[in-house]
């Protein structure tokens, strides 16, 4: 999953990029004013947006609204100091999907996110399900054939995501948007490396492979559409 | 002893203006009335009197001159009767009564000779009888052939004070049910008028402090003598309403200053307590919190001033300070500041001013204004810092720096709380927008001013009038 991060105050930003990249192996990116935020908004596939209001240049308000009005429909959380209510509901009825009032609690805000992730692909049960692999999103553990199994990191984030798009074919350049921030050294032949050491590590069980190829297409997690 | 209330007091005062005037008409009125009845018995008595007088002259017999007499003195005889006695001057003998000298009527008739004798043809009125049984008497002497003849005609004026004593008791009805009426009509309309202080009062009471911006009292509807009343109860309770909505803003300005290096240092000791870490990772985060930490400090050493600032409306510490002595030292102290990064501040040579004042308001005062001009001007410009006493008592002391950027627009909110100037109130500058809200209060206890001018083109001007004495 990748997620964008407009604060201004870099330090808060940068404490929340380590604990959603340790904890849920999340790409983020940073953007500290409206502008940058607003661009970076509409130029990537991110699956989570946590916006300041109070932002150099644009204000939190005036990035979402264009959001929305420009057809954006990825998931968006405003931190903020504002705890007016009328600033709370001036936010959701702007089209922000959550609310959370500085000082916030960083686990709060952990599962909010996770919640608007998962939401958005249309999950209601953290723990996705499929054909023998349960992946809980929330503990960030994968059972297949009832067997735990390590995960690196990469490895994690890369089923996660397939396995949100279940049943679906995810292309590779979806892959990579979806999982690389711009800081991540994205080469296109790593997203081969991840998927082969995944197929290893889930092929090791009895079972076989879950993961398949389609050619020139992507790759799809349990069966293929038809 | 509890003072009457205003409804009672304008209703006795109203009632006895009316008490007295209605007390004075009634007893001219009567007065009046008494005279124009004996005035027309008189008349009556009088020309009795002629009459007889003229009968005199002209009866040749005593028989029918008696006749006579009787028939002019009939007209009167409504009630008891007519009394009349003709008799000569010195003669104790009459010439003619119409009673006996022993009778009642005729004792009168006779007692009345004892008084002081009228002029000749003069008519004196003399009031006899007892009471409840008046009479009123014509006395007149008539010079005869030689002799001196008095003539007195009597008639009762009994009927006549029957008929005062009634349009008396008249009088006392009208006037008395008059008062009364013209009392609860008073009572009734000073109640009325009196009416909107009671809804006023009754509206104050249910006024709170969330609804206190909602209260108008309509003007219109209340008497003249009260509207001013009204006006200033609406003025009030706006004035009221700004302050406490000033008050408000401010408090949840303070708590928004405070929320962002709270949630900084919350949310760096979190990250850092999700997993073991190594040293350095610990001590960057303490770091970082020790950093949130002092910019809390910061905004509440700031709040504080101002809550202080607010507290005394006037500086209470007041001594003599070398205003010229004072700002050279800040020159070189913010000098060396501005040496690092290849600014300089220079301080113009002026004469000695000493002023009246507070030295650690005034150097706040100073600082906050330099601490601007250092942050937003160019970090290797020049401030320049001048000082002039003016004509007036006042000493003005200017501070520019070759900054500038600050917008037109912006200019009037520079001294508000919480403001700063840059839309994105960026947190790289550093401070929370007190600075210069508290360099305007210090500024106004020293009864002075603090003005603002700026352009890309001169820069930014900050300067300072301060009076020198301080009075009042």
């Amino acid at each position: 999953m990748r997620v964008l991060i407009v604060e201004d105050e870099i330090k808060i930003a940068r404490n929340i990029t380590k604990v959603l990249d340790e904890e849920y192996s999340w790409a983020v990116d940073i953007s500290t004013d409206g502008e940058d935020g607003r661009h970076m908004a509409m130029t990537n596939p991110y699956d989570l947006i946590i916006l300041d209001l109070g932002l150099p240049k644009i204000d939190g308000i005036e990035i979402l609204k264009y959001l929305r009005k420009n057809g954006k429909t990825t998931p968006v959380l405003i931190l903020t100091a504002r705890d007016d209510t009328r600033d709370i509901v001036q936010g959701l009825e702007s089209g922000s999907d959550d609310y959370i009032v500085k000082p916030f609690d960083m686990r709060e805000l952990m599962a909010r996110c996770q919640a608007l992730v998962r939401r958005s692909y249309g999950r209601v049960d953290p723990v996705i399900k499929i054909a023998g692999l349960s992946i809980n999103t929330a503990k960030h553990q994968v059972i297949f054939m009832k067997k735990p199994i390590q995960l690196s990191a990469m490895e994690y984030r890369l089923l996660e995501y397939l396995a949100m798009r279940a049943g679906e074919v995810v292309s590779k350049a979806d892959i990579i948007e979806h999982l690389y921030s711009f800081d991540s050294e994205n080469f296109s032949n790593v997203v081969e490396v991840y998927i082969s050491s995944l197929r290893k590590k889930l092929g090791s069980v009895q079972g076989g492979v879950v993961i398949n190829t389609l050619r020139n297409q992507g790759y799809v997690l349990g069966e293929l559409p038809r | 002893m509890k003072p009457l209330s205003l409804k009672w007091r304008i209703s006795l005062l109203i009632s006895a203006v009316l008490i007295s005037v209605i007390t004075i008409i009634s007893f001219v009125a009567y007065t009046e009335f008494e005279e124009s009845h004996l005035r027309s018995v008189d008349h009556t008595l009088t020309a009795m009197a002629n009459g007889i007088i003229s009968s005199l002259d002209t009866s040749p017999n005593k028989e029918k001159w008696a006749e006579e007499v009787a028939r002019i003195t009939e007209k009167l005889n409504e009630n008891p009767s007519t009394l009349y006695r003709i008799w000569r001057d010195g003669s104790s003998m009459d010439l003619l009564t119409s009673d006996l000298p022993d009778s009642e009527h005729g004792r009168w008739l006779r007692e009345l000779s004892e008084q002081k004798k009228p002029l000749i043809d003069e008519s004196k009125f003399l009031n006899i009888g007892v009471p409840n049984n008046e009479y009123r008497a014509v006395w007149i002497r008539h010079k005869i052939n030689g002799d001196i003849v008095n003539i007195v005609v009597a008639g009762s004026s009994h009927f006549t004070y029957h008929e005062l004593y009634e349009f008396l008791q008249l009088l006392l009805v009208l006037g008395a049910s008059l008062i009364i009426g013209s009392i609860v009509v008073i009572m009734w309309t000073v109640r009325c008028g009196l009416c909107p202080i009671d809804t006023t009062a009754e509206r104050l009471q249910d006024i709170t402090r969330p609804n206190i911006g909602e209260v108008v009292f309509d003007y219109k509807k209340v008497p003249q003598e009260l509207r001013p009343f009204v006006v200033a109860l609406n003025d009030m309770l706006n004035r009221l309403d700004r302050v406490l909505k000033q008050q408000k803003q401010f408090t949840s300005d303070a708590a928004h200053e405070l929320r962002t290096p709270m949630s900084l240092v919350k949310s760096t000791l979190q990250a850092a307590q999700i997993h073991d870490r190594q040293p350095a990772e610990y001590r960057q985060a303490i770091n970082d919190s020790l950093e949130g930490i002092a910019r809390m400090e910061y905004l509440i050493e700031q709040l504080l001033v101002l809550a202080r600032l607010d507290e005394a409306d006037k500086n209470t510490v007041s001594s003599d300070v070398q205003l010229d002595v004072l700002l050279r030292e800040l020159a070189e102290t913010y000098g060396k500041k501005m040496e690092r990064s290849g600014g300089k501040v220079f301080f113009e040579e002026s004469p000695n001013v000493t002023i009246q004042g507070d030295i650690d308001e005034l150097i706040r005062l100073f600082s906050n204004v330099l601490d601007n001009a250092a942050k937003y001007g160019p970090p290797d410009g020049t401030i320049h810092l001048s000082l002039a006493p003016e004509q007036n008592g006042y000493i003005k002391v200017c501070i520019h720096d070759e900054g500038g950027n600050i917008p037109p627009d912006t200019l009037p909110h520079l001294f508000d709380r919480f403001y700063r100037a840059e839309p994105s109130r960026s947190k790289s500058t550093g401070g929370v927008g007190l600075g210069l809200a508290i360099a305007q209060e210090i500024a106004r206890r020293h009864n002075g001013d603090i003005s603002i001018t700026s352009s890309p083109d001169s820069g930014t001007l900050v300067c300072i009038r301060l009076a020198q004495t301080q009075q009042g």
